[in-house]
């Protein structure tokens, strides 16, 4: 008799109890919904987290139970990570564009202006000229001045040429760009490292 | 942003089918949850993905967050690249698995 009512005072007990920590359960749950969803929006750039913060909210308030409420907020902080890289990649990904359009046409005129100091620049021949005519019966001067001479000249030679090989090819590239031919800017996006771009793929996940 | 390919799963093609089975066109991401089973860790970054991609698009629902009296929602719909894109995406994959990709689960 003792124990049967012992134990429906334990039954009492623990329904009354669950009933109260179920009320306090819930009374607490959208602070800690709004606490972790104000920790997943943390993680997310600034100019996204007005965004995400209130469509999550919404989103939060329209999961069933509120234990489903509690793991879906528990799960947006990994949504945010996520977002988070992709949006990174974004970013790299345009500056890999950027960088891909901005390189050969910098080389371009590098290379043009190489040139035209190879054509118009320090000549050291000059140099020597001067000197030669100060004392022309100088031999060793003049075989100096001669030496001199073919290796600038051969220089020059080297670097017109190199810069010719440089100019074309950057007029090539920056054409290329340009006229959007599919071939380089594929290769563009798949020669950055960090852009992963997948052309017609299909993942069995 | 380009229209460049987003990285194409069975779970995106799960959230792609949630809207070209979809009345209304436009789904809140509760909304696709519920179609797609999907979790917001899952689902949010796929939306992202796809939203990034110009596949789908984003607004606000219209009306005052105090008129309304919680949150607004985010209402995503295919845009029209989005639906071409995905149809083919989905030929492409009905074709690899010889069935259709609703088996994929």
């Amino acid at each position: 008799m003792a124990a049967s009512i012992i134990k429906a005072i334990g039954v009492i007990a623990a329904a009354a109890s669950s009933k109260i920590l179920a009320d306090e359960f819930r009374a607490w749950r959208p602070l800690l919904t709004k606490k972790l969803i104000a920790t997943a929006v943390r993680r997310l750039p600034n100019e996204q987290r007005d965004r995400y913060s209130e469509e999550w909210s919404s989103y939060i308030e329209e999961v069933p139970g509120e234990i489903g409420k509690i793991f879906a907020a528990f799960g947006l902080t990994w949504a945010a990570i996520k977002i988070k890289l992709l949006l990174q990649r974004e970013k790299r990904s345009a500056g890999a564009v950027e960088t891909s359009r901005k390189v050969p046409v910098d080389l371009l005129i590098y290379a043009l202006l190489t040139e035209i100091l190879a054509l118009d620049g320090v000549d050291l021949r000059q140099i020597f000229y001067s000197r030669f005519a100060e004392d022309p019966r100088d031999v060793k001067l003049v075989e100096r001045i001669r030496m001199w001479a073919a290796a600038h000249q051969m220089v020059t030679t080297v670097l017109r040429l190199l810069c010719m090989q440089v100019i074309l090819t950057c007029f090539l590239l920056t054409l290329a760009w340009e006229l959007r031919v599919p071939a380089y800017r594929r290769w563009v996006y798949l020669s950055w490292r960090s852009v992963r771009v997948r052309h017609a793929s299909v993942e069995i996940l | 942003m380009g229209h460049q390919i987003p990285r194409i799963t069975t779970q995106t093609l799960r959230v792609l089918g949630a809207f070209t089975n979809s009345q209304p066109e436009e789904l809140s991401g509760a909304e696709i949850a519920k179609r797609t089973g999907l979790q917001s860790g899952t689902l949010y970054p796929i939306l992202a993905r796809l939203e990034q991609a110009e596949w789908l698009e984003s607004k606000w629902e219209s009306g005052d967050p105090h008129e309304l009296g919680r949150p607004r929602r985010r209402l995503y719909q295919l845009t029209g690249f989005g639906a071409k894109s995905a149809r083919a995406a989905y030929m492409e994959v009905t074709e690899m698995i010889g069935g259709p990709v609703w088996q994929l689960r």
